[in-house]
């Protein structure tokens, strides 16, 4: 594989809920860590509220860690200030979930991208940043002429290439995509992942591609990392972890795509409740209380992550490498 | 959200907004040109206490000088305190709502402990005595009137600054290395500028109410007219318990104080119903 571009590594953040002495900790992201290598696509999926989020804003330095390190081409970044840190910033940029509320509804979105380039210095002339931006609007496949306009008046698919555009204005190298598509209609959404597709090729980007729908993740994605409440449940290369399915909670993930088929449909997992509190986590398995194929074990002992195959990730104490038989129904 | 034009078009279609608007420019017209107006009363008239009508519009005072003039110049100073006292609220009030509302943690409870400890001062009694200790120039008291009417606009800007710093594009922002002082003082206060403005109308209606009780009391500028120096000029000559009660003395100041505080008053409400689309039908 191509060189390490980013490197997590035991990424946790708890955010502290307790008050007067208290001591009360979501567990958002525990202990996560994965390489993410040059020019490849790494989809993260997971339900609401599994960290995903957290984790990306943890990658960018949005929030603070609570212990773990992020390394970028080499360097550590996590919790450092000053020039280096805004030379970092402008190679790791995000595309955000809402494209109704990642623009501002007061300022014209030509200046909205531009705004960024002015403030890290990138084109000094007025002018070139003007062209700069048209040309970053034509990118994205919307007109200069837009250049003037308020946010309010483009439909939810623009707005996003207009937040895109906007991501792109400091020439990142990576771009961490968070739920991009969600908000989409689905006709939209197709359209969208095109444009990340030949965005990727022409600008050689790396992404980081978070969603919740796996279908759309595979669809852009080299490799799937999964997460269940803040931990790292599976991670293998697309086809492997589609074909070589080997936690319980990714098979329940990938059943529940919906297939056009008229004849023989195939079994659903319907997996039991909500995703528990992460205040105060299972102890054993995190997916312990939802699993359909929890034995007495899960429930006391912690299962660690495992490589069963190569570049094949499993948090399962019943895994094993080749056989995935186990979890049919 | 819709942009300017489409906020001046329901504007114009706000009776009551319309109605304040009208009002606030007749004052600020009367205030811009009162020398052109009336002359400057000042001296002694040849005619004392003439009732209005005959050739003077509101009467003449006991020292024969024209009512009309007096008030027309009381605009000027009114309008003169307000605009210097929402100067003071603003260059107080709307960085530490900002900066209040932005920055959570240590600075934003420190800040808004202090906007709270200021809320609860009793204003009136305050004022009269820092009036009285720092003497009675009119800018003075228009310092003095801002000085106490920066609270409110500064908890109404932190509260809407808590509710926009929330929002996904601020996070955008700062994702894209865009410094905190441009992010509070670009990306926020042309979010908050509703709620701003219509508080800023409001302390423009309350500031003149304190002048003019400050000046009723004797604090304000000697020198100056102001609607509030007129009353409390009637008032010394007992022209309010006199019979026959020469009534335009104390009548029309009090109606322009009226006019005034309600024009306002008006205008606010005119432009806080056309931004917030809840309260539009």
């Amino acid at each position: 594989m191509s060189e390490i571009i980013l490197d997590i590594q035991n990424l946790t953040k708890y955010f502290d809920i307790g008050s007067f002495g208290t001591k009360k900790y979501v567990h958002a992201v525990e202990d996560v860590s994965f390489e993410l290598h040059k020019s490849e696509t790494l989809g993260i999926v997971g339900e609401s509220g599994s960290g995903k989020s957290t984790l990306a804003r943890l990658i960018l330095g949005l929030i603070p860690v609570t212990s773990g390190k992020v390394y970028y081409e080499g360097d550590e970044i996590t919790g450092v200030k000053g020039k280096y840190a805004s030379k970092v910033r402008s190679d790791i940029q995000m595309v955000f979930q809402d494209p109704y509320a990642s623009l501002n509804p007061r300022i014209k979105i030509g200046e909205s991208i531009a705004e960024p380039i002015i403030v890290n210095k990138l084109i000094k002339n007025k002018k070139d940043v003007r062209l700069r931006v048209e040309e970053l609007l034509n990118l994205v496949g919307l007109q200069p002429e837009m250049y003037d306009r308020y946010p309010h008046e483009f439909s939810g698919g623009q707005r996003q290439r207009i937040g895109i555009a906007r991501a792109l204005s400091l020439n990142p190298k990576v771009l961490i995509c968070d739920e991009a598509v969600s908000a989409l209609d689905v006709s939209v959404q197709a359209q969208v992942l095109n444009l990340f597709n030949r965005l990727k090729d022409e600008l050689n980007l790396t992404y980081i591609f978070i969603g919740h729908d796996l279908s759309v993740v595979k669809y852009v994605s080299n490799r799937i990392l999964v997460m269940y409440l803040g931990e790292i449940m599976e991670i293998a290369n697309t086809e492997d972890i589609f074909i070589n399915t080997q936690h319980p909670y990714t098979k329940a993930l990938i059943s529940a795509i919906p297939e056009v088929k008229s004849k023989g449909i195939k079994e659903r997992i319907i997996l039991k409740g909500d995703i528990p509190s992460p205040v105060n986590p299972p102890e054993g398995c995190r997916f312990y209380s939802r699993c359909f194929k929890a034995q007495d074990k899960c429930g006391k002992t912690h299962p660690e992550l495992r490589e069963i195959d190569t570049d094949h990730f499993v948090r399962c104490h019943f895994s094993e490498k080749g056989g995935n038989k186990w979890l049919d129904i | 959200m819709q942009n300017n034009r489409t906020f001046f078009q329901s504007f114009i279609r706000n009776p009551m907004g319309m109605i304040g608007f009208f009002g606030v420019l007749l004052i600020v017209l009367l205030g811009i040109f009162a020398p052109t107006i009336a002359a400057y009363p000042k001296g002694y008239g040849t005619e004392i206490l003439v009732a209005p009508g005959s050739g003077m519009l509101f009467g003449t005072d006991n020292l024969g000088l024209n009512v009309f003039a007096e008030v027309v110049w009381g605009a000027r100073s009114s309008l003169y305190v307000s605009a210097i006292a929402v100067l003071v609220a603003a260059v107080i009030g709307l960085p530490a709502g900002l900066i209040s509302g932005y920055k959570k943690g240590k600075i934003g409870s420190v800040i808004d402990g202090l906007i709270d400890i200021f809320l609860t001062l009793p204003v009136l009694p305050l004022m009269i005595v820092i009036a009285a200790i720092v003497g009675s120039s009119i800018i003075n008291v228009a310092v003095v009137i801002g000085l106490f009417s920066w609270p409110s606009l500064a908890k109404v800007t932190r509260n809407a600054t808590l509710r926009i710093s929330e929002m996904q594009y601020i996070e955008a922002a700062k994702c894209l290395g865009i410094p905190s002082y441009r992010i509070i003082f670009k990306h926020i206060l042309i979010n908050v500028a509703g709620p701003v403005l219509v508080n800023l109308t409001l302390i423009m209606a309350t500031a003149v109410l304190s002048e003019s009780g400050l000046s009723f009391l004797g604090l304000g500028d000697p020198t100056t007219w102001s609607w509030g120096a007129i009353l409390k000029k009637a008032w010394d000559a007992s022209a309010v318990i006199d019979t026959p009660n020469p009534w335009w003395w104390w009548l029309w100041p009090s109606v322009f104080i009226m006019f005034y505080v309600i024009s306002f008053n008006l205008l606010g409400t005119g432009i806080n119903e056309i931004l917030n689309p809840k309260s539009r039908e």
